[in-house]
């Protein structure tokens, strides 16, 4: 059985020197690393300060001449859940499915640019909001017949960690 | 037609590089209008093999500048004739083109370009919704339930022509003439002496000449570098495709500016679909599964009717693409070159305008006034002719 | 029993039968007619690779009847012909053959003139392979992406045994087959043998078959879309083999294409498969190995074997009691409408053996389409489709081998021998007889012949009569490059649209936050590129009045906007703008255009200097995508230390405009926003109704206005708060429609409305944003040499009296009758009472006119003046309050 649901997520995007990025850290947060010169923090929507306050801290010690911007409201995310997640990927890109946990994949999703992160035995699909309405209807289109189940948005607090660059797995 | 692959003499008065339609047409003209035939065209693959062969076949004149439109309608009406001169039937149709509206600025595009044609006395009209429907029912007028049609510009002369047949024609009509035509030759450089050219290199030995035009399409800039000339060309990859042959239920060419792509209906029932060039710039002539995806889907939405219909082949042309999307046409730096290119989406039409007019510039050595404003330093001079908004797809 | 409708007719319906083998069983003969000549067409290879099946199946045309299953209910009928497709009338166009050579119609229709015209619709009339169903809705399909190590295409022997090897290797496998694997093979050993490796194979969990599943083609990567009745699959496989197998080489003589002339694997297929004996009396003639086995289940199923022509290295193979005749050649077969007689010529005799078919296996041609699309040595042939003939154990190896990426190097085919009579092609009606006179008319070579001849242009796509086209060119002395087979093009077997639109044909809208908000307030939406904006909301003029007199809010989201920040984001800038960016103080902004490296201009917006936190930069909607591109590029081109964020999309922004504005904002906020603390051109952080937002002070609309650029889902608590706090101040949104009127009546440009390609800045009548003292700034160049050149053209203002005013796109002559431009906005104003109007003039000897009129169709005329600055409130009194 598949679930999906709307998530709140809080995404602060630093740009900066790559040496610099390599080296923000953070406990709370999970680092995507969305280009050399771009890492988003992600984390709750309620921790949303919180990231923009690490982000500081580390434009300040680290980069004085890096750019801090709060892209949370520019982004639509959706989580689906269960053993079918892959298929209902598989359907929307034509990545291949990203080895190893967590995952970022890049690229174009039903038409819109879009990133999908694989953790949290999940796959979160972030989509630029003004078509987070067409994902979900392609979502059902798609794969309706795998039994979707829409529930009602819930806040996502993604496990610390970071996702692409350092080896991690990063599909464009 | 007799195309000859060997025994070429050492010296013409004019070589032209390039075997399609607007190498043939010149050479035709300058035997035909000008006398002069001792004349060569030699082509590295089979006549026709580029753009000539591989383009969605239309015949408009409905442009906006009024250079352009001038221009392109003196090649109208040479092919209006040009079954008749050649004597060789090329299947011409008058059909009517639209380009349809869906949105605000393209309705305005559509009005503008109506009102423009009109006054020089080119025939479109500006059509609402409920008219486009009534000349054309088959639309769907929703597009497809997305992107509903609000108008459009209608061309009634516009056509549709068996494009390897204008390439036969002038090879048949121009040898008949006396001119050489040689098919599995390849220019590999040209002869330059004291900033004039000579003659050509060719993969089969030198060939001396008093005057050279290159009238390849996507491959100028290959022939541009050989005289160490530079083009503000830059070519692109123009894909279509065709179904099989269905009883014909679309009479009318059926162009659509927001969605980017172009209907029609051959004699023989195939459905005929084009879109926009590939947004990469490349020498390949590889069809892509994508722009099938993309291209079927917008058909389907305007015609649905299509969507059972069978896809029968796929393929790719280059087109040469300038920054306004106009052509390159007429003398270049070197003295005695001169180059016919940056016919991007437009160049079939413009065929026998083309072939008469740079006849006519290489015969008597005077810019022919439908011609000047092509030129190609026009851009040095700030008098680029835009026409993107009409050349659109084809 | 089940059954379905032929024309009317009732069919029955036998376990496992295809929509062909169901007719033939019931006595259908003639098939269809062929496009050219209406000749009677019957089955003939049965594999699918000829059209002479198609029919229209439940009002879908060109369906292939020996490849669909039978089911109860549909509907089948033949292409309509007059009085009826068994005797139709339109096959005397024969008669006139000596009229109708090759490329006939390029040799006449033209004389005399509008002989074409009254001909063509006749002749449009007679085309096609079947009517186009104007009624059938398109079917929604979507699509499914697999990622295997390995994709088989074709479920034969050599198919499943490649699938199974690779599958035993742990790689991931797909493998697809066009119909149902094993349904076409009789009974018998090679039956047994794939069905086994079948259900083996569907057993292992890496393994996955898909069945009536199409391989549309092989395309760069390689990607291969499958087309199946589910979905369209897109594979993306590391490596491909393609193991299609071949088809039985194509028989061209005297009356080949008589209904009875089989290829040896149809007529094979139809008995040993179908139990339907295709003749009672065949001549058989055995050119393959497996050809005995036909004969053998031809004999099984019942039917005299007249004669067995075979060559003399098979004559043993012949069963006892079954005439042979040995190196012998079938060179005509006649009859009235069917097989009756054939002829055999051999050993300088000429026989007429009586019988009702012939059955020809003269030879395989590889199925070879995929792999001459596919480039490079990951898509590997095998069986059948590299060495057509191999026994089975061979074939198997061959799958193996495949799949453990050994090339196998394709055996070399020996073309046909070159026909000198009869159908080359099946699917056009090319004769060649056709090809000869073609050639004799110049087209001497593949290609040329094919354009001019039509020959392996039709649905089968050259599968039967490419190998002869090239036979026949080589014979005539055709060298290499002549002969070279013509070019390998996706789809391999013709597919239908919806099937490759599957999954793309979907509905794609942008909306701002506040796209439900406006449709609540009745706004009318229209396409404003990919964004759905509002025009209106039911009353333009109301909503014009609002901003002129009142207080209006428009949804301005749709704009680009970016941070650029970095110790070098003020030298970036310099040298991206013409204007100056240095001098630009905090909290203060300016209108800029972006020129590219021609000096002509692409796109405006705003630059306002956020002190230490770099700059934010707004750009027209239209261009946000390409613009973020033009900036990265020239940050990474100058290698300058600069960094920048798109925000488009995570901000939103609000313009509210009106003499009211700044009433309406004190309402909302505490901040100071007086003319003084908040003078025009510049920009402050203001929190409104609890939203902090940056507000910059523009000038689009003429009127005062504060453009509130805030977060994204901010968006919906700030409109509500606008409104609900102005509904005395006679507060009314405003879109698209009003705005153009507004931003026209003070000159002000839209980009790629009223600008073209070639728009300088001085043609714009912009030459104050363009500083050329600066030392260097993209078109810099361009616009100083431009600058040399006397100027041909300009964006001028105009006034027509009014109260009609010419339309968008009116044509401007001079007093003198010369065309001088066009208008590219027009409307009446009704603050002003006359229209207004910008257009784009020509000059006359380096002057610019006074007076031109306005031309806008069905004889109106108006007399246009041309004025200087702003029609409306030209100092600007009003923005500045």
């Amino acid at each position: 059985m598949l679930e999906i649901r709307s998530r709140e997520v809080a995404i602060v995007a630093c740009h900066g020197g790559a040496a610099a990025l390599d080296r923000l850290a953070s406990t709370d947060a999970l680092r995507l690393r969305i280009a050399p010169d771009e890492l988003w923090l992600v984390a709750g929507r309620s921790n949303r300060q919180g990231l923009l306050d690490q982000a500081e801290r580390w434009r300040a010690t680290t980069d004085g001449n890096a750019l801090v911007v709060d892209q949370t409201d520019g982004w639509t995310v959706l989580t689906v859940a269960g053993d079918e997640r892959l298929e209902v990927f598989g359907r929307l890109s034509v990545a291949p499915p990203p080895a190893g946990r967590p995952a970022l994949s890049q690229g174009a999703l039903a038409g819109v640019p879009g990133k999908v992160l694989f953790a949290d035995g999940a796959a979160h699909y972030f989509v630029p909001a003004p078509v987070g309405h067409h994902l979900e209807a392609r979502i059902r289109d798609t794969s309706h017949d795998l039994g979707l189940q829409f529930a009602p948005a819930t806040e996502y607090r993604p496990t610390a960690g970071a996702v692409g660059g350092n080896g991690t797995a990063v599909t464009r | 037609m007799k195309l000859t692959r060997g025994d070429f003499r050492p010296s013409y008065d004019v070589v032209i590089i390039g075997g399609g339609g607007h190498g043939m047409a010149t050479a035709y003209y300058l035997a035909k209008r000008f006398g002069i035939t001792n004349v060569a065209v030699l082509e590295r693959s089979y006549i026709g093999s580029g753009g000539t062969g591989r383009n969605t076949t239309v015949l408009r004149a409905n442009y906006k500048t009024p250079e352009t439109i001038r221009f392109y309608q003196e090649s109208f009406q040479l092919y209006a004739t040009l079954q008749e001169e050649l004597d060789y039937h090329m299947l011409r149709s008058e059909r009517g083109l639209f380009w349809l509206a869906h949105s605000e600025p393209q309705l305005r595009n559509q009005r503008e370009r109506a009102l423009q044609n009109q006054h020089f006395g080119v025939n479109t009209v500006y059509l609402d919704a409920r008219q486009v429907h009534e000349v054309c029912p088959q639309i769907d007028m929703t597009g497809g339930g997305k992107r509903p049609v609000l108008g459009a510009a209608y061309h009634p002369p516009g056509s549709i022509i068996r494009h390897d047949a204008v390439v036969w024609g002038y090879a048949g009509a121009a040898q008949r003439l006396g001119v050489q035509v040689l098919e599995g030759i390849e220019v590999t450089g040209l002869t330059i002496q004291g900033g004039k050219c000579v003659g050509v290199v060719t993969d089969r030995g030198p060939i001396a000449a008093g005057a050279v035009l290159s009238a390849v399409g996507g491959y100028v800039t290959n022939i541009a570098d050989m005289a160490g000339i530079r083009l503000p060309i830059v070519s692109h990859p123009l894909q279509a495709f065709v179904t099989e042959s269905y009883l014909p239920v679309l009479d009318h060419i059926v162009a659509s500016a927001d969605l980017h792509i172009y209907v029609s209906q051959s004699a023989r029932g195939e459905v005929l679909i084009g879109a926009e060039i590939d947004p990469y710039s490349s020498y390949s002539t590889r069809s892509t599964f994508p722009f099938l995806a993309s291209a079927a889907a917008r058909a389907i939405d305007l015609f649905p009717f299509v969507a059972k219909l069978r896809v029968l082949r796929q393929w790719t042309g280059i087109c040469d693409m300038t920054p306004d999307y106009s052509p390159l046409i007429g003398r270049s730096e070197v003295d005695r070159l001169f180059i016919s290119s940056g016919w991007g989406t437009w160049g079939f039409k413009a065929i026998p305008v083309s072939g008469l007019r740079m006849a006519e510039l290489i015969a008597t050595g005077t810019v022919p006034p439908v011609l000047a404003p092509f030129a190609l330093d026009r851009f040095r001079r700030d008098r680029a002719v835009p026409e993107r908004a009409s050349a659109g797809t084809h | 029993m089940p059954n379905f409708d032929f024309e009317g007719r009732p069919i029955p319906i036998e376990a496992g039968d295809s929509i062909a083998a169901a007719l033939y069983r019931a006595g259908v003969r003639v098939f269809s007619r062929s496009f050219k000549y209406r000749r009677r067409r019957g089955l003939y290879c049965v594999t699918g690779d000829c059209p002479n099946c198609l029919m229209t199946v439940d009002g879908e045309p060109a369906v292939r009847t020996c490849a669909t299953k039978a089911r109860a209910g549909q509907r089948v009928a033949r292409r309509p012909a007059w009085p009826s497709p068994d005797f139709d009338l339109m096959a005397g166009i024969r008669l006139f053959k000596r009229f109708l050579p090759v490329g006939f119609y390029y040799k006449m229709f033209h004389r005399p003139k509008g002989t074409w015209d009254r001909i063509e619709g006749f002749i449009r009339r007679m085309a096609g392979i079947g009517p186009v169903p104007l009624d059938l809705a398109p079917a929604k399909r979507e699509r499914r992406t697999h990622h295997p190590d390995l994709l088989v295409v074709g479920g034969g022997a050599t198919g499943l045994a490649a699938a199974t090897e690779a599958a035993g290797a742990g790689q991931s496998v797909l493998l697809v087959e066009e119909g149902t694997i094993g349904d076409q093979i009789a009974a018998g050993p090679v039956r047994d043998a794939v069905l086994q490796l079948a259900a083996a194979l569907r057993s292992r969990p890496e393994a996955t078959i898909l069945e009536e599943a199409l391989a549309i083609g092989v395309y760069e990567g390689p990607m291969v879309p499958v087309a199946a009745s589910d979905a369209l699959h897109l594979v993306f496989p590391k490596r491909v083999v393609v193991a299609t197998g071949a088809v039985e080489e194509h028989a061209v003589f005297d009356g080949s294409d008589l209904p009875g002339v089989w290829l040896g694997r149809g007529a094979a297929r139809l008995a040993g498969v179908h139990r339907v004996l295709p003749g009672k009396r065949l001549v058989v003639a055995a050119g393959t190995p497996e050809s005995f086995d036909h004969l053998a289940t031809l004999r099984s199923a019942g039917a005299e074997i007249v004669a067995a022509v075979v060559p003399a290295a098979m004559k043993d193979r012949v069963p006892p009691g079954i005439r042979a005749i040995v190196d012998g050649r079938v060179t005509a077969a006649t009859g009235r409408g069917a097989v009756a007689e054939v002829t055999v010529e051999g050993g300088g005799r000429l026989e007429r053996l009586a019988c009702d078919g012939v059955v020809l296996s003269l030879g395989l041609v590889p199925r070879a389409s995929l792999l001459r699309q596919a480039e490079g040595d990951r898509v590997i042939g095998a069986g059948d489709v590299t060495t057509p003939g191999a026994p089975l154990a061979a074939a198997m190896a061959a799958g193996r081998a495949a799949a453990r990426g050994e090339k196998t190097p394709p055996a070399p085919t020996a073309l046909p021998r070159p026909c000198q009579s009869g159908f080359v092609c099946l699917c056009e009606d090319v004769e060649a007889g056709d090809l000869k006179q073609a050639w004799t008319e110049g087209f001497q070579s593949t290609e040329l012949l094919k354009r001019y001849s039509t020959v392996t242009m039709g649905p089968c796509q050259g599968s039967l009569c490419h190998a002869h086209l090239r036979s026949f060119v080589k014979d005539q002395g055709g060298d290499e490059l002549r002969t070279r087979p013509t070019t390998a093009r996706p789809p391999a077997r013709p597919v239908r649209l919806e099937d490759v639109a599957a999954g793309a044909r979907y509905p794609l809208e942008y909306h701002t936050a506040l796209h439900d908000r406006q449709i609540a307030m009745g706004a009318v939406m229209e396409w404003a590129g990919a964004w759905k904006r509002a025009d209106h909301f039911g009353d333009p003029v109301a909503e014009y009045w609002a901003v002129r007199r009142d207080v209006s809010v428009m949804d301005v989201s749709t704009l680009g906007k970016y941070r650029v920040a970095g110790p070098d984001a003020v030298e970036f800038l310099e040298r991206l703008y013409p204007c100056h960016v240095a001098n630009l103080a905090p909290g203060r902004s300016r209108y800029a255009v972006m020129l590219n490296e021609a000096g002509y201009l692409f796109d405006d917006g705003l630059i306002c200097s956020l002190g230490p936190d770099g700059f934010y930069l707004t750009l027209t909607s239209g261009g946000a995508d390409a613009a973020e591109s033009w900036l990265r590029d020239w940050a990474e081109t100058w290698n300058l230390r600069v960094q920048i964020a798109n925000q488009s999309l995570s901000l939103g922004a609000l313009n509210v405009a009106g003499p009211k504005a700044r009433d309406l904002l004190a309402r909302l906020t505490s901040d100071p926003i007086d003319g003084e603390s908040f003078p025009y051109s510049q920009h402050r952080w203001i929190t409104v109704a609890g939203v902090r937002c940056l507000v910059l002070r523009v000038g689009f609309t003429g009127e005062l206005s504060y453009e509130l650029h805030h977060p994204r889902l901010e968006g919906p608590k700030l409109w509500d708060a606008l409104f609900e706090a102005g509904r005395d101040l006679g507060i009314r949104p405003h879109g698209l429609g009003a705005l153009r009127l507004l931003r026209l009546e003070k000159g002000h440009i839209i980009v790629n409305q009223d600008t073209d390609y070639d728009s300088t800045p001085a043609k714009l009548g912009l030459d104050w944003v363009v500083k050329l003292e600066k030392p260097t700034f993209v078109g810099r160049t361009a616009l100083e040499r431009i600058g040399q050149i006397p100027r041909e053209k300009g964006l001028l203002s105009l006034t027509f009296a009014g109260p009609d005013t010419p339309a968008d796109g009116a044509q401007l002559v001079g007093v003198d009758g010369t065309h001088l431009g066009y208008l590219t906005s027009s409307r009446f104003s009704p603050i002003l009472g006359h229209g207004v109007a910008l257009g784009w003039v020509r000059a006359t000897g380096g002057r610019w006119p006074d007076r031109v009129m306005a031309h806008d169709g069905a004889g109106r005329r108006f007399e246009g003046t041309v004025v200087h600055g702003p029609f409306y409130d030209p100092k600007g009194d009003r923005l500045r309050a």
